[in-house]
């Protein structure tokens, strides 16, 4: 009979793929999605060992909060860099040194603040503050071109005319995975008490600014060149 | 804080949240740089901690240091290495204790660059830009130093 019934069973060519090729091709998928669960803990010990698996899963892990981290402080994107790679430098050379694996984000965050202000000292120091502040204050033109959501770009746009205390907090809440409140009051040295209430004034301000925006106020908040005319 | 201005500021917040990943998001080399770091792994270094960095020290407020060079000394139990880095001239100069004529590599983020110091531990490197850098000593066959990751 032709074609013949289509069962749940494999036909013999597919069969024959998955014997082949497709078998590691699957170990490695299951191997991957393992990683993928695997906690804190377990990655560090396969990567103190030299697994390139396991380190790169911690890497995906984290890299998105380091960098928000390092942002966050307003480093300019290649100085943001510098302290990411720094970050994960560290981390090599202590990875039989973390003692309690669960507190791996805090200790990632810890460095990345530590590495941030470090160079923010050093670096700042060589050319006059205003000049680095002008060089970060290009970026939302370059990112209004590089977001296509309108939306979205609202969104940044508004958000680069916030204090940059709040545009740090903002930060800190929006990294992957998620920072404690313990966490960002030690990254930002102030009360955690204090943060859930500056959260919501941020927030309120964050709001205002796009109401704003998109009723094109022109209040003169923004910096030049933000307003479309 | 009522329900609806929580739900109004979570709202918010992941708006905020999702425009940034996208304006913002962590730069390919950054995260391919960091998957390869792996590499940098040294099983039996010992680690010499950063024990002094000169550009912690509080500048008077209004001055603006007009020093371009930053003092740095790490230690382990046994060793101590203090190392300048000028950042006009991009030059770095450094000295280990006990001193003694050895091979000094200096771990960069690109690469791995080596020199020997004379009898008095004073080794140079030209040339360095900032960035990540590390200092590896192999002063015996058994016995290796490397300094912990610092950024410049």
């Amino acid at each position: 009979m032709w074609p013949p019934a289509r069962s749940s069973a494999l036909e013999p060519a597919e069969t024959t793929y998955l014997r082949g090729r497709g078998r590691l091709f699957i170990r490695t998928m299951a191997r991957m999605a393992s990683l993928t669960h695997a906690t804190h803990g377990e990655l560090l010990a396969k990567a103190a060992d030299g697994d390139q698996a396991a380190w790169s899963a911690l890497v995906d892990r984290f890299s998105q909060m380091v960098w928000s981290i390092a942002r966050g402080f307003r480093l300019d994107e290649a100085t943001a860099k510098d302290v990411s790679q720094t970050v994960w430098l560290r981390l090599v050379e202590n990875l039989h040194r973390i003692e309690d694996p669960e507190r791996l984000p805090g200790w990632l965050a810890t460095t990345a603040r530590r590495e941030a202000l470090r160079v923010k000292g050093v670096r700042e120091r060589m050319v006059p503050t205003d000049f680095v502040y002008d060089v970060a204050d290009e970026s939302p033109s370059l990112e209004a071109m590089l977001v296509e959501d309108e939306d979205a770009k609202e969104v940044v746009l508004a958000f680069r005319t916030l204090h940059e205390d709040c545009q740090q907090l903002l930060r800190l809440l929006t990294t992957d995975p998620p920072l404690s409140y313990e966490e960002i009051a030690l990254i930002i040295d102030r009360p955690i008490g204090s943060l859930g209430p500056t959260r919501s004034r941020c927030l309120e301000r964050l709001k205002a600014a796009m109401t704003s925006r998109i009723s094109g106020g022109g209040s003169g908040s923004f910096h030049a060149g933000d307003d479309a005319q | 804080m009522s329900e609806s201005t929580q739900k109004g500021e979570d709202k918010t917040l992941s708006l905020l949240h999702r425009a940034l990943d996208e304006s913002d998001p962590v730069p390919t080399d950054v995260t391919d740089f960091a998957r390869a770091a792996i590499s940098w792994r040294t099983v039996d270094a010992d680690l010499a901690q950063l024990s002094y960095d000169s550009s912690e020290e509080s500048t008077p407020v209004g001055v603006r240091s007009l020093s371009v060079a930053r003092m740095l000394s790490f230690e382990t139990s046994a060793w101590a290495i203090d190392i300048e880095y000028n950042t006009a001239s991009r030059l770095l100069m450094g000295q280990i204790e006990p001193s003694r004529e050895v091979a000094v590599e200096l771990h960069l983020a690109g690469g791995v660059v080596v020199t020997e110091s004379d009898e008095l531990g004073r080794f140079s490197f030209d040339g360095i830009l900032p960035g990540p850098i590390a200092l590896v000593f192999r002063p015996s066959d058994d016995e290796m130093i490397k300094t912990e990751w610092t950024l410049l």
